[in-house]
């Protein structure tokens, strides 16, 4: 197409006339306890995110509306478990020190509890990545049994007989209605915020702080061992792997497999974040090793060979005592302080 | 945005003649072989088989007409419709932009697009059960009941078909020329009729006494996804 002087002119009105009328829509700033514009930023130096914004755009009702169903312990079946219980902020959103979590009538889960850390950049979620989309994820906790058990219709009708929620969700989408979608949306604004980039590692990486001997000792180990799965800067590349875990008989947990139904994925599980990592013991799909020591020594020790254990891990990992001990003190690193007590995501 | 403005400027000059609409009523009844399918009700599929359906649903989506022989398509806007057969006649309608065109066409199931697009609405809506959460996805088609052949607990019969990547595709398009008689003044009236006995026998031989319980995308999946796509003809 020919683009003309006289297109460009109107093109030029064209937008001064479409932001006129934006800032002329635009309406003095709600009450809202959140005092900064919630704005979703991609840290210096990392991918862009997977999570499509255009389809959800954030905005501080939205966000609000999100971490208020968070935290709502009435969505679920007795009205005793919220999201927060088993993704409390002190521990990366996990339900620190549990192998599994907990639900309601006295239910816990299959899996260990991930940690909701950079959600933006994940394709799939879940141990197997059986769930597409993070607006769809938080379908499964409300809905299982052993977790929220409700209906979804039940959690559309709970958080539709509250008045508070009825003007909180007019402030986020323009009128009362509650439906799944806005619930869904509205708790993925919030899902989506909780970046951590700004642990010590990260500020090293900025030239702010520098590491220790025995800390860099550990980044030199860890990139050298390490990294090819927990890749930086989210220190996991995503994938689904067999790192020589034994099968659980108590669970028969065959993880990606269940999902592709694939042999080749037999035992595989997606590659946990290191984010954070020195919080969110118990390790493994099942939690079963309860200190980082212990989750190096499997790499060291305990590799058990099945037809789809990883290449990477097949001849075990060759660590010795001092880099044991100095990849702790990096892992520690990576645990952000201002992301575990940012008011922002905080219950109260 | 700067193409979008410049297109809308260049089509002014050349939007002349004012085209009416034409509305397309889509009307679908369900039979089982000659006889009309009522839920609850003992029905018998080819094989001899008997059964009984408390619920038969699925989605049509994408649904536009179009010119044989043309590729410029007339697409119903927002097309998802979850149809409910034991509620009996379903319908909806929308309308194009010419009254020449004779053939239908739709999906059998939910785009891959919105099976991969977060949380929906609608006909969409998980809420509606047909989205699985263990492994995010639409089920395209999903027969409940009972059948006296059934070794399944309390003789149930149970498919829900689903899987939309791919080697998993359930994902059927079906293409089906309108008669004459379906057009009736400024409008197009198209009774869809659907046989569910083909959901059994329309490609593939599946028979209940095999098969009673199948919830899971795969290879069976695929087999009833091609046998549920001959279930359409316009009466």
């Amino acid at each position: 197409m020919k683009v003309s002087v006289k297109n460009i002119v109107i093109l030029i009105i064209t937008n001064l006339l479409v932001v006129s009328v934006f800032l002329a829509c635009k309406k003095k700033p709600n009450k809202s306890t959140v005092a900064q514009k919630i704005e979703f930023v991609v840290p210096a130096g990392w991918p862009q995110p997977a999570y499509n914004f255009a389809l959800n755009p954030l905005t501080n009702e939205g966000f609000l509306l999100g971490k208020k169903l968070f935290y709502d312990p009435r969505l679920s079946s007795d009205g005793s478990v919220s999201c927060g219980n088993c993704h409390q902020q002190f521990a990366s959103f996990v339900q620190f020190d549990h192998d599994f979590a907990h639900g309601v009538n006295g239910g816990h889960t299959t899996r260990n509890a991930q940690p909701l850390v950079n959600l933006a950049w994940h394709n799939s979620f879940m141990w197997d990545g059986g769930i597409n989309n993070l607006e769809v994820q938080p379908i499964a906790p409300f809905t299982h049994p052993n977790e929220m058990n409700l209906t979804l219709e039940q959690l559309v009708q709970k958080v539709n007989s509250d008045a508070t929620y009825k003007q909180m969700f007019k402030s986020a989408f323009s009128d009362e209605t509650v439906n799944t979608q806005r619930i869904l949306k509205a708790l993925s604004q919030f899902m989506v915020m909780l970046t951590s980039s700004n642990s010590k590692y990260d500020k090293v990486k900025r030239g702010e702080a520098s590491f220790s001997i025995l800390e860099q000792l550990g980044y030199n180990a860890f990139v050298s061992k390490c990294s090819n799965c927990h890749t930086e800067p989210l220190f996991t590349d995503l994938s689904f792997r067999n790192i020589g875990l034994t099968l659980n008989p108590g669970l028969n947990d065959k993880g990606r497999m269940g999902i592709t139904f694939n042999r080749q994925d037999s035992l595989k599980f997606k590659v946990p974040t290191l984010r954070n990592a020195g919080l969110t013991y118990p390790y493994t799909h099942d939690g079963r090793y309860y200190s980082l020591e212990r989750m190096i020594d499997h790499y060291r020790n305990d590799v058990v060979l099945d037809f789809s254990t990883d290449e990477i891990v097949r001849n075990k990992i060759s660590i010795t005592d001092t880099e044991k001990a100095a990849l702790v003190a990096f892992i520690h690193t990576l645990t952000d302080s201002t992301f575990t007590k940012n008011p922002l995501f905080s219950e109260r | 945005m700067a193409v979008a403005i410049l297109s809308v400027v260049a089509c002014k000059k050349t939007k002349t003649e004012v085209i009416t609409d034409t509305a397309v009523n889509v009307t679908i009844t369900h039979k089982v072989g000659t006889s009309n399918f009522t839920a609850n009700t003992n029905l018998t599929n080819s094989f001899g088989e008997q059964y009984k359906l408390s619920k038969f649903q699925y989605y049509i989506s994408n649904v536009f007409l179009l010119k044989q022989g043309s590729n410029l398509l007339h697409p119903e806007t927002e097309s998802y419709h979850l149809v409910k057969a034991e509620n009996g006649n379903n319908s909806f309608s929308f309308n194009v932009k010419d009254k020449t065109l004779n053939q239908i066409k739709f999906l059998v199931g939910v785009d891959s697009t919105r099976n991969v697009s977060g949380a929906q609405t609608g006909a969409l809506d998980p809420l509606n059960g047909m989205f699985w959460t263990w492994s995010s996805g639409y089920i395209m088609a999903k027969m409940e009941g009972t059948s006296p052949i059934s070794n399944a607990v309390s003789n149930l019969v149970t498919y829900h078909i689903g899987g939309f990547t791919g080697a998993n595709s359930t994902l059927r398009w079906v293409t089906l020329n309108i008669p004459p008689a379906a057009y009736v003044d400024n409008k197009i009236n198209i009774n869809l009729q659907c046989d569910i006995n083909k959901f059994f026998d329309g490609v593939h031989a599946m028979k209940i006494v095999d098969e009673p319980i199948m919830m899971n995308h795969g290879a069976d999946a695929k087999k009833y996804a091609d046998n549920y796509a001959t279930m359409f003809t316009i009466q």
